[in-house]
C-alpha cells in the first residue's frame, strides 16, 4: 500500500512537472533576472510588446502591460521610435489584450537594449514622472 | 509522520528535476532533415533557417533569415531583394522565432547547394 501511494506520488510529480514545465518559463518571471518583453506580430501586419502569458492549453494569449508602434514624431521622447501604451485609446481598454493564437503570425523575444526596450523604459519614466 | 514527509521530498523532487528536464528539452522532436529550411506563413512572409518542430502550439526557427524587398530608384526596375538576418529589427529580438502551427502554410528542405543555405551558412560562420 505504501510503494503504492509513493509510485502515485511520483507518477504526479512528473504529469506536474510536465505541465508546469510547458506552461512556465522561469525566465519569463518577474523576480528572475532582466524583465521578458515579448513581441507578437499579428497576422493583420500588426505588433504588440508586453509581458506574455502563454498557456498551451488556452486558445488565446494574454499580452499585459502592452505598448505599440506609433508615429516617432508624435512622441516627447528623442528615441528613433514612438510607442504608444495601450489603455489611451477611444474606448479606453485595460492594457490586457486578450489575443486569439490562430491570429498570431510570430513571438519573439525582445532585448533590452534595443530601441524598443528603451522606448519602453523612456516611456515608463515618462508616465511615472506624470503620476 | 516520516513517510509523509518522505513522499513530500519525493515529490518535490521527481517535480523540480522534470520541471527542468522539461525546460531543457523545450518539447523539441528530433528532426533528421536538411540542415535549413523554407517557411512559408500565410501572410505571404518567407522565414529561412533551422526549423524545429515541437509539441504544442508552436514550432521554432533559429537563426532565422527573411527576404526584405527594396523598391529601386529608376522606374522600370524590379524591386531588389535582400536575404537579411533576423534580429537587427527595432526590437532586436534573441535569434529564434517562435510561430504558431494555425499561421504556416507548408515547409520546404533547402539543398545543400541552395544559394540560400550557402549564404546562410556564410553568415552564420559555418
Amino acid at each position: 500500500m505504501r510503494r503504492a501511494r509513493a509510485f502515485l506520488a511520483v507518477i504526479a510529480a512528473v504529469f506536474a512537472g510536465i505541465i508546469v514545465g510547458g506552461a512556465l518559463d522561469p525566465s519569463a518571471l518577474p523576480f528572475v533576472g532582466n524583465e521578458r518583453i515579448s513581441a507578437v506580430f499579428l497576422l493583420d501586419g500588426e505588433a504588440y510588446f508586453g509581458h506574455l502569458e502563454d498557456a498551451p492549453w488556452s486558445g488565446n494569449l494574454v499580452l499585459r502591460d502592452v505598448y505599440y508602434v506609433n508615429d516617432a514624431t508624435k512622441v516627447t521622447t528623442d528615441l528613433p521610435v514612438g510607442l504608444v501604451k495601450r489603455g489611451g485609446e477611444l474606448h479606453q481598454p485595460v492594457d490586457v489584450m486578450y489575443i486569439r493564437r490562430d491570429k498570431v503570425l510570430a513571438v519573439e523575444v525582445v532585448t533590452a537594449a534595443s530601441p524598443i526596450g528603451m522606448a519602453i523604459a523612456a516611456q515608463r519614466t515618462l508616465e511615472r514622472v506624470a503620476k | 509522520m516520516r513517510p509523509r514527509l518522505g513522499r513530500i521530498a519525493v515529490f518535490a523532487f521527481v517535480l523540480v528535476v522534470t520541471f527542468a528536464l522539461v525546460r531543457w528539452w523545450d518539447f523539441v522532436l528530433p528532426s533528421f532533415g536538411a540542415r535549413y529550411q523554407a517557411v512559408f506563413l500565410a501572410n505571404g512572409q518567407t522565414y529561412f533557417g533551422h526549423y524545429l518542430d515541437r509539441l504544442g502550439p508552436y514550432i521554432k526557427v533559429e537563426n532565422a533569415f527573411y527576404i526584405a524587398t527594396q523598391p529601386t530608384v529608376e522606374e522600370g526596375q524590379s524591386p531588389e531583394s535582400r536575404l537579411i538576418r533576423r534580429g537587427s529589427e527595432l526590437h532586436q529580438p534573441l535569434p529564434y522565432v517562435l510561430i504558431p502551427k494555425s499561421a504556416i502554410l507548408f515547409v520546404e528542405d533547402l539543398r545543400t547547394d541552395s544559394q540560400v543555405a550557402q549564404f546562410m551558412d556564410k553568415q552564420l560562420g559555418k
